[in-house]
């Protein structure tokens, strides 16, 4: 009976949930502070590319950035486009100013021998990725290498040589030339035809230097041009004599279109060539990329033919010329071990196809097959298979100060190919002095 | 549970407080964790505070470089850049939102494009020196031509190229010398590419072969090189404005994510501090709520036995003394028990007793029952009476029921809102028109209580309402607002009264829609306060705010300032573009001042292109040196009107509360001479008021007010300085200098109180003076057969003010007969830029009559090549500034050389004037300079000195 009285106490039960939902509220929060790292992600590493490529080749640069940044998380590559004036004048400066992007284009040879104490070794991500199978010959060591260590990856091999108008070549029967004296036939048989034999546009100075650059290569041995180049041989050497008679003897004839001094290379020059006015130009093979673009539209080897620059003295070995861009790393630069990671990437075939394709030149890399290229660049393969040496042209093989004076005299040739001995004995002089402020 | 069913008293307590201490404990700790995840949080705020202070501090120190670039200040950038970001890489590491993600990449990119645009300005700064370089190495080599030796077919031929050489040189000379007057651009390059041609044309047609021509070839080549580095030049300055735009477009990224990202974390913040209150909320509860279910069940175990006994004790009570209690313990309740059975026992034999005496009370009763039915009978007569006063009262009600009709039609027909409230303010009954005013229907707005139209604001005059109800029985009218159905509120004037009826008291307010009123009231308002073309308040507005601000920083000690901001060339837009077009520019600037300033900061536009800005917080004067910066980079960027970008620019005078006075009037003045200060320094640039400046208009306006009686007083002076043939070392012409003898400041200089006489328009009084002075003097040497030419400087604002004065004295020379030749007027280039047809007709005047004219102070404006050729000037006064910069290592040398030359070939005379070295006038010269003028030939003399001196040249040519 007084249990029926009593009701005063709490259910067990209850109770035990009480206690359940006491212990898991306390739970709960302890769960919010220890909120940690999301494991998995990561922050994403930026690394800044300068370069001076432009037109169809600064297109492929864009989407290989593209291409890089899609396939990688960890790592967003940035490009800027400059222009060669600028890029030529400033990249002391910035490399110098300790703020540096973190990779720079860049040409091999004399350019990059001249800011080597700038630039970051790349020993061992050549090793890593075992570049030395890939990047063999002598020449792209040359290109890559100086002071004993690795700082360039080269990405394009241009090669200078003759482009003509097959069409016009056709309609008179006339041949590729084997040797000097078949090409100086050709020219005259041309010339008699009413074609201007030679087309040049000078107008930016640089095109005329290859003139005097496979002139010289074709009479004088390596070793003289290397000894000229730096400074070590005169310009009074009677071997340079020669070179300027040789050009102003073909000059006088009227090989060359009249304004030659004044003209664009691209629009004026080739711009004959391409309509039958003029028969061939001495031009690398970014020429290819001029020709096949979509305002041209040539086929190479069925509209445009190449030959290599013909052998003057058999007892001279044949030596090829043309620039080697590559990319470099500042020492300053903020990002270097993302930026080898860029140029790991940059040394595969993929990226390296597609500068191929969008600059004309040939592939550095080993592991694009012959197959990949068009048949003008074959033919400038096989010629550089041919060379015993590679080297650089004028403008980059020489200071940059004598390379100034000697565009100068080289412009003055074809206004006046009667006083070359003038322009010759001035030439050395100035040439003399700026070695001297140099040094 | 059964633990505690079987303990003791002492046992159960302790168990119960133990389990709670538990509960407490686990709460403590729980909210010891929420407090450091908010500690946690707050540490992060301030991390990425810091963050945004770097930012903006990248972008200022951005800023600083755009406006005036250098290799340090752009490595001041880079540096900052960098810190910025490692501070980043640091902190955000651990973290992935999508705003601190974007960050990083914005700095980097902000860094490319910087990069860029110093590269890019380099090459430009490049280009300029090469120009300045090829310039100087051709005029050296045209120098080294021999052309006498030449045949004069050659000669011609060279001779026409050289000048066409020397052209393109001072034409690019000029371009790069006024290029901050006006930047180059393709329209400005057009002369200098049309000179190319010509020159190139001459070079085609000619066959070379010697010495002579091949060094005109590299010439030619040179200046070819010369016009592509302008157009190079060109080019980047274009690369370089598109890439400073998109370095701003990331700047305002940048600093619009930095926002963002304070406020995603002030979010994040008040969401963790949310969350963290919600838990100890509930830890709260809980442990409440806990300590209530362990009180009651002790509550329980300790009553339950005492239960037990009351309710025994209550049967006992009822009366069944049967009842026997089981002792469950021998504990203190179980002795109760005991003592509570012995006592029942007791009281079942005491009953009985009781029963007997009870039949006796029974009796009384019957009795009292038969006196009660006796006066009901009294009570039915009454009633009958009451009945009818019922009747009578029914009527009354009737007439009521009338008048109550007669106040619904009114209630009903009302404009004006009517509404009964109970004393608490429910709504008892309202007619259509308050619903109407509502917006809503009167089924909803009944039984609402008006608190809910009310907003909170009028808490203080609803506590008056509420009083004066209870005083005066009746409110208002009060003006409010009321919250519409939709929301919006409604501005209302509102009275009512309090009326006592029958039923409970109730409130009765009647409601009138004030929204027309209130919107002509406010379109008054904004007409008077407001510029209806900016939208910025007026200058009534501002001196009301300023007041007002004044008065608040004195209450708070704080400082204020006072900015005063004019827009430097708007009044040649308006008179160009016509007033429509500045008008638009006057909106446009004023949007971009309104983006410069912060929040508590207030605008105003007095007038014209005039504009204030009251700035009432300042840390420190840098905050005022930024926005002053900010707003004058801000307009300094072009307008675009009709497709044409336009620049003009800002000059801001500031002033500084209560430093430099504390009236509004005081501070008005102060920033006005501020602002003038800051225009006179070259415009597009900002002054404070300092008591210099005080000082300086005090003086300005003394002399100001002096300089009338200058002439009746007799205080000014003309000296004569002599003007030095360099060929022949006679002075053939002397310069007339006007002196002011102040008799208690000395001598003050021309160039203090001359731009004071020509703003004033006191110039044509003393400028007549002059003339009249110099005539004589020149009738003097006349008379004694001394052929001079004596120069008068004439000020344009006497072309523009006094051009009749001007002929009349042309007259006078007639009159006097002294030959023309005798004068010469040196006027300076301002004139000729905007040369109106009257001041055409006066130089041509003088032209007629023979009157020689100089162009004075050449190479300080616009020295426009164009302006020689039209206006028949017959001599060229190099500026003394340009000469005292002379020396054999000057880079300008080539320059000199070419205006010399250039000046000789359009048929000109070249004076330079402050030679003050052997040097300069060896150099001066050599250069083939004509005249020269100086303290080392004479310093200004008086006009008997210079008669001497002619008289005895030989003292001249000593002293050189």
């Amino acid at each position: 009976m007084p249990r029926n009285v009593c009701h005063g106490g709490v259910h067990p039960k209850t109770l035990r949930l009480l206690l359940f939902l006491i212990v898991t509220m306390a739970m709960l929060p302890g769960c919010e502070p220890a909120e940690s790292p999301h494991k998995g992600e990561h922050q994403v590493q930026h690394v800044s590319f300068l370069h001076y490529f432009s037109g169809s080749l600064r297109s492929g640069f864009t989407k290989l950035t593209e291409n890089f940044n899609a396939s990688n998380s960890e790592i967003e590559l940035q490009e800027v486009s400059l222009d060669h004036e600028a890029f030529k004048s400033s990249i002391l400066d910035t490399l110098k100013s300790g703020n540096p992007p973190d990779i720079y284009s860049y040409w091999a040879g004399a350019r990059t021998a001249s800011i080597v104490d700038h630039l970051e070794p790349l020993d061992d991500m050549w090793q890593n990725n075992q570049l030395n199978a890939k990047f063999a010959s002598p020449l792209l060591t040359a290109a890559s290498r100086y002071d004993g260590k690795t700082y360039l990856l080269p990405l394009t091999q241009h090669l200078v040589g003759f482009f003509y108008n097959k069409t016009v070549f056709g309609k008179y029967g006339i041949e590729e030339p084997q040797g000097w004296k078949a090409f100086l036939e050709v020219c005259e048989r041309l010339k008699n035809q009413g074609i201007i034999p030679i087309a040049l546009g000078a107008k930016d100075k640089w095109p005329a230097q290859f003139w005097f650059d496979m002139l010289l290569l074709r009479t004088a041995p390596f070793e003289f041009r290397q000894a000229l180049m730096n400074g070590n041989a005169s310009y009074k050497d009677q071997r340079v004599t020669r070179v300027l008679k040789e050009w102003a003897a073909l000059l006088k004839k009227g090989y060359f279109n009249e304004n030659s001094a004044d003209a664009t290379w691209d629009h004026e020059a080739n711009g004959l060539i391409f309509r039958g006015k003029a028969a061939m130009t001495l031009m690398g093979t970014w020429n290819i990329g001029y020709f096949t673009n979509a305002e041209h539209n040539w086929r190479p080897e069925v509209d445009f033919g190449f030959f290599p620059f013909p052998e003057m003295d058999s007892s001279i070995p044949m030596v090829a010329l043309g620039p080697i861009d590559g990319m470099v790393i500042p020492k300053n630069a903020a990002n270097i071990a993302g930026a080898k990671k860029v140029l790991s990437y940059m040394a595969s075939a993929e990226p390296q196809e597609l500068i191929s394709r969008g600059s004309g030149a040939l592939s550095p890399s080993k592991e694009i097959p012959a197959g990949f290229y068009n048949p003008t660049q074959l033919k400038a393969l096989q010629a550089i298979t041919e060379s015993q040496h590679f080297a650089f042209n004028f403008d980059l093989a020489t200071p940059p100060a004598i390379a100034e004076v000697g565009l100068n005299a080289f412009t003055e040739i074809l206004v006046f190919p009667e006083a070359i001995e003038n322009i010759q004995a001035q030439l050395a002089v100035d040439v003399e002095q700026a070695f001297a402020t140099i040094k | 549970m059964r633990l505690l069913k079987n303990a003791n008293y002492p046992k159960k307590i302790q168990l119960s407080f133990t389990l709670l201490i538990g509960v407490l404990v686990i709460s403590t700790v729980s909210s010891l964790a929420i407090v450091q995840s908010i500690f946690s949080q707050f540490q992060k705020e301030r991390q990425i505070k810091e963050i945004i202070g770097n930012v903006a501090v990248t972008r200022q120190l951005a800023g600083d470089y755009v406006l005036s670039p250098s290799r340090p200040s752009a490595q001041l950038v880079f540096q900052q850049l960098e810190t910025t970001a490692n501070q980043i890489q640091a902190m955000l590491a651990p973290r992935q939102s999508g705003l601190e993600t974007k960050m990083p990449g914005l700095l980097k990119e902000f860094e490319k494009r910087f990069q860029q645009h110093v590269i890019e300005l380099d090459r430009a700064a490049a280009l300029k020196s090469q120009a300045n370089l090829l310039g100087e190495k051709m005029v050296k080599q045209i120098s080294r031509f021999n052309l006498q030796a030449l045949p004069a077919d050659d000669r011609q031929s060279l001779n026409s190229a050289t000048n066409q050489i020397l052209i393109v040189l001072w034409q690019g000379q000029m371009l790069l010398g006024a290029e901050q007057l006006q930047p180059l651009s393709d329209t400005r390059l057009a002369p200098l590419r049309q000179q190319l041609a010509i020159l190139s044309a001459q070079f085609q047609d000619k066959s070379f072969g010697s010495e002579k021509q091949r060094s005109l070839y590299r010439i030619h080549r040179d200046t070819r090189n010369y016009v592509g580095s302008f157009e190079k030049y060109l080019h980047y300055r274009e690369k370089i404005g598109a890439t400073r735009d998109r370095l701003h477009q990331l700047s305002s990224q940048l600093h619009l994510t930095g926002n963002r990202m304070e406020r995603e974390v002030q979010a994040e913040m008040e969401q963790h501090l949310l969350l963290g209150m919600l838990l100890l909320g509930l830890f709260f509860v809980v442990f409440v709520i806990s300590a209530i279910f362990l009180a009651q069940y002790l509550a329980g175990e300790i009553v339950r036995p005492v239960r037990r006994l009351v309710a025994a004790t209550e049967r006992i009570a009822e009366g069944d003394l049967s009842v026997i209690v089981a002792a469950e313990a021998n504990d203190e309740i179980g002795q109760l028990a005991n003592c509570l059975n012995q006592m029942t026992t007791r009281l079942r034999s005491n009953r009985a007793e009781l029963l007997s005496k009870h039949q006796a009370l029974a009796d009384a009763a019957q009795e009292l029952e038969e006196r009660v039915q006796e006066r009901t009978a009294q009570l039915a007569v009454a009633n009958k009476s009451l009945e009818a006063e019922v009747l009578t009262r029914k009527h009354s009600e009737q007439l009521i029921r009338t008048s109550e009709a007669k106040f619904r039609a009114m209630f009903e027909l009302s404009p004006l809102g009517i509404y009964r409230t109970s004393l608490e303010g429910k709504i008892l009954e309202c007619n259509q028109a308050f619903a109407e005013i509502l917006r809503d229907s009167q089924e909803n707005i009944l039984f609402q209580n008006e608190k809910i139209l009310t907003p909170t604001k009028y808490a203080n005059q609803e506590r008056q309402r509420i009083q004066a109800l209870e005083k005066f029985g009746r409110y208002g009218p009060y003006e409010r607002q009321f919250v519409k159905a939709s929301g919006k509120p409604v501005p209302v004037r509102l009275n009512g009264m309090l009326i006592e009826g029958d039923q409970e008291p109730s409130i009765w307010s009647i409601v009138e829609d004030i929204t027309d009123q209130k919107r002509s009231e406010e379109m008054i308002w904004r007409q008077a306060n407001f510029d209806s073309l900016t939208g910025l308040p007026n200058r009534r507005m501002f001196r009301n705010t300023l007041t007002k601000e004044i008065s608040r920083a004195r209450r708070s000690n704080r400082k204020l300032a006072l900015m005063l901001l004019d827009l430097d060339k708007f009044k040649e837009v308006n008179d160009t573009l016509g007033h429509d077009k500045g008008d638009l520019l006057l909106v446009e600037a004023a949007d971009r001042i309104r983006c410069c300033i912060r929040e508590s900061d207030e605008v105003a536009r007095l007038g014209g292109d005039e504009f204030t800005l009251i700035v009432s917080q300042i840390q420190q004067p840098e905050d005022l040196i930024r926005i002053s910066r900010n707003i004058i980079q801000s307009l300094s960027a072009p307008f675009v009107l009709d497709n044409q970008p336009l620049v003009i620019g800002a000059s801001i005078g500031i002033t500084i509360f209560p430093d430099d006075g504390e009236s509004p009037d005081k501070l008005i003045s102060n920033a006005d001479q501020a602002m003038y200060s800051a225009k006179s320094e070259g415009r597009n640039c900002f002054s404070f008021f300092t008591p210099n400046l005080q000082r300086k208009a005090v003086k300005r306006l003394k002399l100001i007010n002096e300089l009338r009686d200058t002439l009746a007083n007799n205080q000014l002076r003309l000296l004569y300085q002599p003007i030095v043939d360099l060929r022949t070392n006679e002075i053939p012409k002397a310069e007339a200098l006007l002196r002011w003898q102040h008799p208690e400041l000395g001598m003050i200089s021309p160039d203090e109180f001359i731009p004071l006489a020509e703003e004033t328009g006191i110039i044509i009084e003393i400028g007549d003076w002059v003339v009249e002075q110099v005539l004589d003097v020149a009738q003097q040497f006349c008379s004694r057969q001394q052929k001079i030419q004596i120069s008068i400087n004439k000020s344009p604002v006497q072309f523009k003010l006094g051009s009749e004065n001007l002929s009349r004295w042309i007259e006078k020379i007639r009159r006097m007969g002294l030959p023309p030749q005798y004068i010469l007027v040196e006027i300076t280039e301002g004139l000729l830029l905007d040369a109106t047809d009257k001041i055409r007709q006066i130089l041509y005047a003088y032209r007629d009559e023979g009157i020689q004219v100089a162009l004075d102070d050449f190479g300080t404006g616009y020295s426009s090549l164009a302006y020689l050729n039209k206006f028949d000037i017959d001599y060229l006064k190099i500026d003394r500034a340009f000469i005292s910069n002379l020396t054999e290592q000057s880079s300008e040398l080539a320059l000199y050389e070419a205006i010399i030359a250039m000046a000789h070939k359009l048929g000109l005379k070249v004076i330079a004037e402050g030679i003050e070295t052997a040097q300069q006038d060896a150099l001066l010269r050599k250069m083939g300079c004509d005249y020269g003028q100086g303290y080392l030939y004479a310093k200004p003399i008086p006009f008997e000195h210079l008669i001497e001196m002619r008289e005895t040249p030989n003292r001249l040519v000593q002293t050189i």
